[in-house]
């Protein structure tokens, strides 16, 4: 049984004199975890729209909160949502994409899209993947290897302001989006 | 053969210069007079380091989530990762490009530019000082771990540069380091 919790953010600080408060806190209380880099990630995903799932926040980086540091549950190894084009040109998740992630030391975990394309691997089945890892999804390989980030999200962004193709997302940070022929649609059940 | 390469030098002092004027306080120890301007800096061939070495860190370490990243030093730029941001290329599109490639080279002869040239003229006696070499053996604290072992083939390709070995020796510790990546 999964247990999903909304994001527990820490309090944001956002004057000079509040950041050095949380500086100096930082510094005297051993239990307080700011660390700025995570938290500016989360800090900029949108708010929650319904409750939290196994389908929710598609495109976005999902261990940036399924981690130690934000402690949203289960905590992941890998996570990320896979797209197609539909009918209409757009954007559309890709339910049923057999994903295989592999690691350097030729470990691998197998996973499987849920109805909005997510798919996610728990860390609790896979404590510690060797970085780099191979990532295939559905008939598609990967081109480059992943360095240390297990949100397919960070690379593979939604379409936004910088993109420069602005269906798939892609431009000069970003990949776009993870997207697998129609055909790769349906190839296993069960979602992760 | 040795290359020189133009970077900028003294721009934290420049910083720090304009943030003690925005502040009202004398600085006179950091006037500005300080900053350096664009140097010509020594570094190993730029040729070798564009055909053999630039490929292989495109592959292992310009990743979206490592070097390829904005915010993270030593910033590379390949097709497989960042893009240019004079060019209009997209990750994952056109091959890197020969402005790319310049960046790189430029990215890591001015990691350390006098260390890297004191490594030139003692012939790669000082190569392993270098942090090139010393963060990826995550010998120097490297946030993402140990990615080159001492005498690897990434390591040797690295260090036969900076060591300005014949091409043949690059190569043959270059395109097998490449290939394990690829």
């Amino acid at each position: 049984m999964i247990h999903w919790h909304p994001l527990r953010r820490v309090a944001a600080v956002s004057s000079g004199a509040l950041s050095v408060g949380a500086i100096a806190l930082t510094a005297l209380s051993p239990g307080c975890t700011y660390d700025p880099v995570p938290q500016a990630t989360i800090d900029r995903l949108p708010e929650e729209e319904g409750e939290p799932s196994a389908s929710h926040r598609p495109g976005e980086p999902c261990v940036a909160c399924h981690s130690a540091y934000e402690g949203a549950d289960p905590p992941l190894a890998i996570g990320g949502t896979v797209y197609t084009i539909d009918a209409n040109g757009n954007l559309a998740g890709a339910p049923g994409v057999l994903v295989l992630v592999s690691d350097a030391e030729g470990d691998s975990r197998k996973a499987c899209t849920n109805d909005s394309g997510n798919f996610f691997v728990e860390r609790e089945k896979w404590p510690d993947p060797f970085f780099p890892l191979q990532v295939q999804a559905g008939s598609r390989t990967m081109q480059s290897i992943v360095g240390r980030d297990g949100s397919c999200a960070s690379c593979h962004t939604l379409p936004n302001e910088l993109s420069l193709d602005p269906v798939t997302g892609a431009g000069r940070s970003s990949a776009g989006v993870v997207l697998v022929d129609l055909a790769d649609l349906g190839q296993c059940q069960g979602g992760s | 053969m040795r290359s020189r390469v133009r970077v900028t030098l003294g721009g934290g002092i420049a910083a720090l210069a304009a943030i003690g004027t925005l502040l009202g306080t004398s600085l006179s120890a950091c006037s500005g007079e300080e900053y350096l301007g664009r140097q010509d800096i020594l570094c190993p061939d730029a040729d070798l380091f564009k055909e053999l070495v630039s490929p292989y860190m495109e592959r292992r370490c310009a990743t979206l989530d490592c070097h390829g990243a904005q915010a993270r030093p030593l910033r590379l730029y390949t097709r497989f990762g960042q893009r240019h941001p004079a060019e209009s290329n997209i990750s994952g599109g056109n091959p890197t490009t020969e402005i790319e490639l310049e960046a790189n080279y430029a990215a890591v002869c001015g990691l350390e530019p006098e260390k890297m040239a004191e490594a030139l003229s003692d012939l790669g006696q000082s190569a392993e000082e270098l942090l090139l070499v010393s963060k990826p053996r995550d010998i120097v604290a490297h946030k993402g771990g140990a990615v080159i072992l001492e005498g690897d083939s990434a390591d040797l390709c690295i260090i036969a540069w900076i060591r300005q070995d014949p091409r043949e020796e690059i190569e043959r510790h270059c395109i097998p380091a490449l290939e394990k990546v690829q």
